[in-house]
């Protein structure tokens, strides 16, 4: 009888510490999480904050390029029509 | 072979002696003069490598056309579009094919001489001032000739807001006809072919009717072209020639009264190479010519004023 005893009471005893120990870690991991998860949560805003930037400069680079490009041609329009301009003229001053 | 040889290696002793004449090929020889190339410094516009060479303005462009006018690269390459096929007409007088604004000269041989045929660039008349068709003579010649200006040319200067134009010009660097003039028969005679004091508008159409030389070349054909020389005035932008049984064709932009006509240029070549080879069907050779259709393509998409071979 008191070994049975004795058996149910090391049963019990293990429970309560497995139990405590669950009930303890299950404590510990929460809060990793929820430091990890803002951890992360930081990153993503700072990457989601780089790309915003990143895509910004792309578009005022992209602009910029195309404003460079509109200037080259109408420069290119500008230098064929004065070329236009001087191969007439130069066909009117060879008139008698 | 032996033949094409032997005129090429006289025709090129004959070019070494004077720039603008050439030994005249035989009858089954339509092309002659030679491609050249020089480079230009940053001094030069290609207009003064034209007049050095003895070409004209708008050949000189088409013959080049990446090379700036005004402002050619130092050191750019310039082709010389020295290679002529000689029109359709007499090989004889002075034959000058308008849209081409070149002369052609083929002065009678003297006993014992080779043929030769001499050619310049000239202008012509603009659009609405043209330089007539047809066959004519040389009626007079004139050294320091005056001008005088025709009322139609007084109006349109008034018009144009400048000063009015005196009734007669007199000889001198002023005179827009130069120092020589050779009268064509044509046309009551109010057409001359003349040298000019704007030397760098040859080979443009700036003229009213007349034919306008740099004043070298007009200087040397006038001491050697008679008073009764016939002169055929012919409208061939497209030219076709042989070297033996090689088929070469040359193409130059139609004049502007006809554009309308030659807006399908490629269909104008199409029916000068058929009328090209009706003419031709008495000719000696019987070979049958192959056309290289992807070289007249080429040709036609490039118009550059220079032979190019089109047979195989």
């Amino acid at each position: 009888m008191n070994k049975r005893i004795k058996r149910q009471l090391r049963l019990l005893t293990i429970a309560a510490a497995t139990g405590a120990f669950i009930g303890l870690s299950g404590c510990a991991s929460t809060s990793d999480f929820d430091s990890l998860q803002s951890q992360l949560n930081a990153q993503i805003n700072a990457a989601a904050a780089d790309a915003a930037a990143a895509k910004a400069e792309a578009a005022a680079a992209s602009a910029k390029a195309d404003q460079a490009f509109n200037t080259a041609m109408e420069a290119n329009k500008r230098s064929m029509d004065t070329e236009a301009k001087i191969d007439n003229m130069f066909k009117k001053a060879m008139h008698k | 072979m032996y033949k094409i040889i032997l005129f090429l290696v006289t025709a090129a002793c004959v070019y070494s002696v004077q720039a603008e004449t050439w030994t005249l090929p035989p009858a089954d020889i339509d092309v002659f003069g030679q491609i050249r190339t020089t480079t230009t410094s940053r001094k030069e516009t290609l207009l003064d490598v034209a007049r050095e060479y003895d070409i004209g303005q708008i050949e000189i462009l088409l013959a080049n056309p990446n090379v700036d006018r005004w402002l050619p690269d130092d050191g750019a390459e310039v082709i010389l579009p020295s290679r002529y096929i000689i029109p359709q007409a007499e090989r004889q007088g002075l034959v000058l094919n308008l849209p081409e604004m070149r002369l052609y000269y083929f002065p009678q041989p003297k006993k014992g001489e080779k043929p030769v045929v001499v050619t310049h660039p000239v202008s012509i008349g603009r659009m609405d001032w043209e330089t007539p068709l047809g066959k004519t003579k040389i009626v007079d010649k004139r050294k320091d000739p005056t001008w005088t200006p025709p009322q139609s040319l007084k109006d349109e200067a008034i018009a144009a807001g400048g000063p009015p134009l005196p009734d007669v010009v007199p000889a001198g660097p002023d005179n827009p006809l130069g120092q020589y003039a050779l009268r064509l028969g044509t046309s009551s005679g109010s057409y001359l072919i003349h040298g000019t004091n704007k030397p760098y508008g040859v080979g443009m159409r700036v003229t009213h009717g007349c034919v306008r030389m740099y004043p070298e070349d007009i200087e040397r054909l006038f001491d050697i072209v008679s008073v009764g020389t016939q002169v055929q005035l012919v409208n061939q932008p497209i030219k076709l020639g042989w070297i033996v049984d090689t088929l070469f064709i040359e193409l130059h932009p139609p004049l502007d009264e006809d554009e309308e006509k030659y807006a399908n240029y490629e269909r104008m070549v199409m029916q000068a190479i058929n009328d090209f080879f009706a003419l031709e069907s008495n000719r000696a050779s019987n070979s049958v010519v192959e056309i290289d259709n992807h070289a007249l393509k080429q040709a036609i998409a490039e118009m550059s004023g220079m032979p190019v071979q089109i047979s195989n």
